[in-house]
């Protein structure tokens, strides 16, 4: 416990490696917006199927935006303890305020002649959705994602407050505790680090599945970041980087 | 461009069905395709010019179709005509939208088999509607579609849809996919195996006329024209007998619209669907149309005719001021120029000697035309000064027409623009068989106009195997 521990000391109170926590962080991060997919998914093809859902959905999802995660934490910890699921919770609720928007935009952008040539091509409704709409509309989630995965991988930390459950967000606490500065350093750059990466990943996705997209990138880019509902300095630098 | 030449038989009231296969060598080429299901029936349908025409109970028997006997004489002695039956039927349909608005206010047409009928009219006036209720993309609020004699809504939508091809303005292809994946999306439906359905999809880029190194591109690697060209042929990929195609050419400009539509009738030529094609260009109306609907707004039908019929006698006001003011010169490409008389007196090949030069100039035409080695037009020249003296001045002959293959109007044009009031009149080849003077070019248009007056057609079809043959190339 002396202050020349090196970077990569992770305290024991911990009780995982620099790559363990790495792992947990990942997650912790991760779970909540695979889950915000597969409820935005559905939710989002109701909300372009029955226009007037879509305003509501909208509200719901920005005010539980708004709560903060220490209310859920509070209201959460009776039932889900202090566990990495109390965490999970509010991350899914909040990558879906960016995931849903991201879809319905992003399947409505498809242009009225492409659906009407499906249809008159004897495509039915569900045909429609996975053949033409979901695959166009793959760009525009995938901004979402993005957004959604750098604001999850950040927000993780917070779970340090109950009881060490912040993953790489731990080093914060065991920083002032220990006095020992470059904890406080390794959490931030490692989390930027994981956040970057994560990104790189999704945009090489976005390329893999995005064939058919002009090559110049260009206006991809500025439609994935008209839907994105939050600016996010790392997708956005990145997002530059990799156009 | 050429101009296409339909020529139809009957005049006013005797519109129907009845009318003259557009060129003998479609038929000659639908003969040998062999293709099956209804396909095959409706080819054969189709005659070759030259054959002795055979009449076809089910296509001139069948119920609506409203001959006349003198019509059905008339069909027999018609050369190079084919007869078709009525392959969709809408029977005063009415479609009101929720909202109240009524698009189409109880239209009834008879859509004859294996030819292009063009729906017509001003903005607003419910074409589109009414070619979505065919394919059901709109159900009606009355009335009955019947295709092929039984009512659309009998069979499941989706396979109604898949015997239609669809083609929309800017092609609305699928920009997820590859051209020949665009393509071959139906037959992929229909549960062809991928590699067939490429296949075909290639075979049919060929067909309207698409390089085959474009089949692994996405949409936006193409231009428009050519994006066009693959939502035709995504229509065609299933060979549907029924093409449905809404404004398929107006985001185009005009020479790539000129072309899409001379490829069409190629097309059209070999394959013999049953186009319903909606425009609200009058000009491409008559340019591709057998027959030609005008609507009138609030969905009214205000005249269904053959376009020539259009242009000599428009049922009212309204289709008058819709066809425009040079309706006379229009109706002009529906005559052939083959019955024009030509001269090759005043026309002076290249070496020709004194004697031929001065009999050249004592012709009576005030200009005679120089021709070099292989016969092509090279200019006018002024009679009196007489070509011998050295190398005359020479007036530019600008475009000649091609005798027999473009129409009256063709010829008049090339006579118009002429320094001379001459127009030149050449061969495929581009040699000069001739040449003919404003002046004679109206003797054979009155002429022309009295044939058709007299009702007897049949001449007048004769000399008119200009074709839309011709006009596509
Ligand atoms: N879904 C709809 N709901 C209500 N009204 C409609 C709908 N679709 C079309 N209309 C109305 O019906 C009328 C006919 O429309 P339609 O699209 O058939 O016209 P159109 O002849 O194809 O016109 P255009 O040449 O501009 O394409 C118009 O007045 C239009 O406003
Ligand atoms: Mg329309």
């Amino acid at each position: 416990m002396s202050g020349g521990a090196g970077f990569f000391d992770i305290p024991s109170d911990l009780q995982h490696s620099y790559a363990g926590l790495i792992g947990i962080h990942m997650q912790e991060a991760m779970i909540p917006v695979g889950i915000g997919l597969a409820v935005a998914l559905p939710l989002g093809q109701l909300c372009v199927r029955f226009r007037w859902l879509y305003p509501p959905v909208l509200w719901v999802t920005t005010v539980l935006y708004a709560i903060p995660s220490l209310t859920f934490f509070v209201f959460l910890i009776d039932y889900t303890g202090a566990t990495r699921t109390t965490v999970m919770i509010p991350l899914t609720v909040y990558s879906l305020v960016v995931l849903v928007p991201a879809i319905v935009d992003g399947v409505r952008s498809v242009p009225q002649d492409t659906l009407s040539a499906a249809t008159a091509m004897g495509l039915g409704p569900v045909q429609r959705y996975l053949q033409v709409q979901l695959p166009l509309a793959v760009p525009a989630i995938i901004a979402g994602l993005r957004v959604a995965t750098a604001s999850s991988i950040s927000l993780v930390s917070v779970g340090a407050l109950i009881g060490n459950q912040g993953a790489l967000g731990n080093l914060l606490q065991d920083a002032i505790l220990y006095h020992r500065s470059n904890l406080a350093l390794n959490s931030v750059v490692t989390i930027a680090v994981l956040a970057v990466l994560t990104d790189i990943v999704l945009v090489l996705l976005r390329m893999a599945l995005t064939p058919w997209l002009p090559r110049s990138g260009k206006a991809a880019g500025r439609a994935a970041r008209a839907t994105a509902v939050e600016p996010s300095t790392e997708a956005a630098l990145l997002e530059d980087a990799a156009s | 461009m050429n101009r296409p030449f339909a020529e139809w038989r009957g005049g006013p009231g005797s519109h129907t069905v009845v009318a003259v296969c557009p060129r003998a060598e479609r038929t000659a080429r639908s003969a040998v395709r062999v293709t099956p299901g209804r396909g095959t029936r409706r080819s054969t349908r189709r005659r070759d010019g030259d054959a002795q025409p055979r009449m076809e109970p089910g296509g001139l028997d069948s119920p609506g179709t409203g001959l006349s006997e003198t019509d059905r004489r008339q069909a027999v002695h018609a050369r190079s005509r084919g007869v078709f039956g009525t392959l969709i039927q809408i029977e005063s349909v009415t479609k009101r939208y929720p909202d109240g608005t009524t698009a189409v206010d109880g239209l009834s047409l008879e859509i004859p088999d294996g030819s292009i009928t063009v729906l017509v009219g001003p903005s607003g006036c419910g074409k589109t509607t009414t070619l979505r209720m065919i394919n059901r993309m709109v159900e009606q609020t009355s009335g009955r579609i019947l295709l092929d004699g039984a009512d659309i809504r009998e069979q499941p939508v989706s396979t109604l849809r898949r015997s239609m091809g669809y083609v929309i303005q800017n092609a609305g292809l699928f920009p997820h996919r590859t051209i020949v994946d665009n393509i071959a999306t139906v037959p992929r439906m229909l549960g062809w195996d991928r590699r067939r359905a490429r296949e075909r999809a290639r075979e049919l880029m060929e067909r309207v006329g698409l390089d085959g190194a474009l089949a692994r591109r996405y949409p936006y690697q193409l231009s428009g024209g050519q994006q066009q060209r693959v939502g035709v042929a995504r229509a065609l990929a299933a060979d549907p007998p029924v093409l449905l195609m809404d404004e398929p050419f107006s985001a185009v400009d005009p020479i790539v619209r000129k072309s899409l539509q001379a490829e069409l009738l190629r097309i059209q030529e070999e394959l013999g669907k049953t186009i319903v094609f909606v425009t609200h260009d009058i000009d491409e109306a008559i340019r591709i149309g057998d027959m030609v609907a005008v609507l009138r707004t609030g969905g009214k039908l205000a005249q269904f005719a053959p376009p020539d019929e259009l242009l000599s006698s428009p049922a009212d006001a309204f289709v008058e001021d819709f066809l425009g003011t040079d309706r006379g010169i229009r109706r002009l490409s529906f005559f052939g120029s083959d019955g024009l008389e030509l001269t090759t007196q005043p026309v002076l090949p290249a070496g020709a000697d004194a004697a031929q030069a001065a009999r050249a100039a004592a012709s009576g035409a005030p200009y005679v035309l120089l021709t070099d080695a292989e016969g092509r037009p090279r200019g006018w020249a002024e009679a009196k000064g007489g070509p011998a003296g050295g190398e005359p001045e020479l007036l530019p002959t600008g475009r000649p027409f091609v005798a027999g293959r473009e129409s009256l109007r063709d010829a008049l044009d090339c006579a118009v623009l002429s320094p001379t009031g001459w127009a030149v009149a050449v061969d495929d080849q581009g040699k000069v068989v001739g040449v003919v003077s404003q002046e004679a070019i109206g003797a054979a248009i009155r002429s022309a106009h009295a044939a058709r007056q007299d009702g007897d057609g049949a001449g007048g079809a004769d000399r008119a195997d200009a074709t839309r043959a011709g006009a596509v190339t």
